[in-house]
């Protein structure tokens, strides 16, 4: 029995098999041919080569297609590396004169190439060496036949690595998932948002976890302290399953609100809806009784595949969705990346500041063919269900009015070619910058609602990068200012005629989920698995109160100061709630992330 | 041997993209052409070779070409390094 310390990023706990995943890092030693077979070693260098650029240039051309010349430029360096004179001179010469088979060769020859790139002392042309590092990979796998060695997952496990990809998730059957150890990564990180989503409990930063751990050895995972338990003993274990079977009762209970509206009991609503990454998630909003999707992320169906997806396919994506909601309204984000998390994926270019960068609808406005194709699909699929679609990180009026522009010359286009679609589909934005709070009046005059995304509003008003560990402790969205920030965004738009809702993980916290609504929210939309514990709290506090929360807050100076009154206020209001979680607050009544 | 020095136009410096843009016209001539930053030399055919120089924006390089279409060379690199880079990105 070993136990481990890390980060806990996903509340839950359990018990199972791990499963040790791994990324298919192809590594070759020194492995010699017969004279004999020089020849054929060096035939099979260049299948290998071929093949592979053949598929560097099928990515190119549709990075081509969808992005323009200048974007598909980023693949050339990795396509002329598989033609480098130096490079295959001395892969050959290695095989035909030390009788390394090619692969052999092949790895030695980078590894040299390689060595001036690490002798660089400056980070950001160090990780061209990653891209060159793929094409090796990919040559390698050719020369092996291009097997794919990832695990895979045939039943219900604890999926134990160092690091996954969002691919790499995607790639996983999240029914068989029974939550994730992972060596590197904070609370915030894709794994950790994904668990959270799924209502499995995750811990990260586990160190060297995914080293010492076999597939199959037992797991008790503790998705709130960050505990981990490797092969416990039959005494410890008995105990663990009791703590699982008594927190299942206390959540089976909270399902059961999950045909009940979130009503105050003074008879105010609030629409309750989930956000969702990927669209696996969606059953879990569904069971859990969420009123609709209020922020449904599309970055997903861009990075799937590695490739950019044409609106066919994105049409036949967005109208799965809107299946699987049954009937209830999703409200689709555009594209929202920054260019460097597109562009970095394959080299090229990088921004020393992303957060106030070349991203959301900046850069979507500088490419205007990618936003166009989002929105004929998005457009096609508004006959299948309700939507509405929602601009990501608005700073100006002026981008709203040029997405709308392009929003009308794209239903023109339609019309034309005589594809049905829903008129007056709803466009709203994110407000999620300290301007679009300052404009927010006008900006309501000119969209049919907002949604406020209080993870990224809390980091750009309070000016703290959530990532960097030294200052995340003041990434708090009960500080007054966001508060402040978030009341005058739904006052304006209330003046305006038009609703407000509200998606970020602080929407997830019972208390806080109570002042939003006192504060006249409209909608709240949090991660899946929080759902039934934030329509409890709304369920348990009446409107009326809620209001006076409001303004006993408001008048407040610091978040320590609206924390502790919100602590007082809940133990008398939801206490029941907490009672059920006194496991560990789950993820939503714990602190933000 | 011809030799001529060229400033980094492009305000990133020689980034990856540019650098695939001078092995793409470098082989466009069949002189054997060389680029030398500080102390390293590099096979400007060869796209590992310049991606270990790190060149920042308006520092020197130096081209030097040798072969039958040398002078044709060195006057199109130097316009795409100084020039063309700096426009497109």
């Amino acid at each position: 029995m070993e136990r481990y310390e890390g980060i806990g990023a996903s509340n839950g706990l359990v018990l199972g098999p791990a499963l040790v995943w791994y990324k298919p890092s192809l590594s070759v030693g020194r492995r010699r041919c017969e004279l004999s077979e020089v020849k054929g070693e060096l035939e099979k260098l260049d299948a290998a080569l071929d093949l592979t650029r053949e598929e560097l240039k099928g990515l190119r051309s549709q990075l081509h297609g969808h992005l323009g010349e200048d974007h598909a430029r980023i693949l050339d360096a990795q396509i002329l590396l598989l033609d480098d004179e130096d490079l295959l001179t001395a892969t050959r010469r290695a095989i035909e004169k030390e009788l390394l088979t090619a692969a052999s060769a092949f790895a030695q020859a980078m590894g040299e190439a390689l060595v001036p790139l690490h002798l660089s002392q400056e980070g950001l042309f160090r990780e061209r060496i990653e891209d060159f590092r793929d094409v090796e990979q990919r040559v390698l796998h050719a020369l092996r036949g291009g097997a794919d060695l990832r695990p895979e997952l045939v039943k219900p496990s604890i999926i134990v690595a160092s690091e996954l990809s969002p691919s790499d998730t995607a790639s996983l059957d999240p029914s068989l998932i029974l939550g994730f150890c992972i060596d590197e990564g904070g609370p915030t990180s894709h794994t950790a948002i994904i668990a959270r989503s799924l209502g499995v409990p995750c811990v990260v930063n586990l160190r060297h976890l995914s080293h010492r751990v076999q597939t199959d050895d037992i797991l008790m995972v503790d998705g709130t302290s960050g505990q981990v338990v490797v092969n416990p003993e039959e005494a410890v274990r008995k105990r663990f399953a009791q703590r699982v079977k008594r927190r299942r009762q206390a959540e089976e209970k909270l399902r059961s609100l999950r045909d009940m509206p979130a009503v105050t009991p003074d008879g105010h609503r609030v629409e309750l809806a989930a956000n969702v990454e990927l669209p696996v998630e969606i059953p879990l909003a569904m069971r859990n009784g969420a009123d609709g999707v209020g922020l449904l992320r599309t970055e997903y169906f861009y990075f799937q595949k590695g490739q950019l997806p044409n609106e066919e396919e994105q049409l036949a994506a967005y109208r799965e969705v809107l299946h699987r909601t049954e009937g209830k309204p999703v409200i689709f984000r555009v594209l929202d990346v920054g260019g460097d998390k597109l562009l970095s994926a394959m080299g090229g270019y990088r921004e020393y500041n992303p957060f106030l960068g070349w991203r959301g609808v900046r850069y979507l406005l500088s490419n205007p063919d990618l936003l166009c194709v989002q929105l004929r699909a998005l457009y096609r699929a508004s006959v299948e269900g309700p939507l509405k679609i929602m601009i990501p990180m608005v700073s100006d009026v002026g981008e709203l009015r040029q997405v709308k522009e392009i929003a009308v010359h794209c239903l023109d286009q339609l019309r034309e070619e005589g594809h049905p679609f829903q008129e007056d589909i709803e466009m709203g934005i994110m407000v999620e910058t300290p301007s679009a709070v300052a404009m927010a009046d006008e900006l309501a005059r000119e969209c049919d609602f907002f949604s406020i995304g209080t993870n990224d509003l809390t980091q750009y008003i309070m000016a703290v990068d959530r990532t960097n560990a030294r200052v995340a402790h003041l990434h708090r969205p009960s500080h007054p200012a966001v508060l402040r920030s978030i009341q005058r965004t739904i006052d304006a738009a209330h003046d305006a005629g038009i609703w407000c809702g509200l998606c970020g993980e602080m929407g997830g916290n019972p208390s806080l989920a109570v002042l939003l609504m006192g504060m006249g929210i409209d909608e709240i939309s949090t991660n899946a698995a929080a759902v039934p514990m934030v329509k409890k709290a709304i369920r348990s506090v009446a409107y009326s109160t809620a209001q006076q929360w409001v303004k006993d807050t408001l008048a407040l100076s610091t978040a320590d100061e609206v924390d502790h009154y919100l602590k007082i206020r809940a133990q008398r209001g939801l206490r029941d709630l907490l009672l059920e979680n006194h496991e560990g607050s789950s993820g939503a009544t714990g602190e933000e992330s | 041997m011809p030799t001529v020095t060229a400033r980094i136009g492009d305000p990133v410096g020689l980034h990856l993209r540019a650098a695939s843009r001078i092995v793409q016209r470098a082989k466009q001539f069949d002189s054997e052409i060389h680029i030398r930053y500080q102390d390293t030399l590099a096979n400007a055919k060869s796209i590992l070779g310049l991606a270990s120089l790190v060149a920042h924006h308006l520092e020197p390089v130096e081209i030097t070409a040798e072969g039958p279409d040398a002078d044709e060379a060195l006057q199109s690199l130097v316009e795409l390094i100084e020039n063309e880079l700096a426009e497109t990105d």
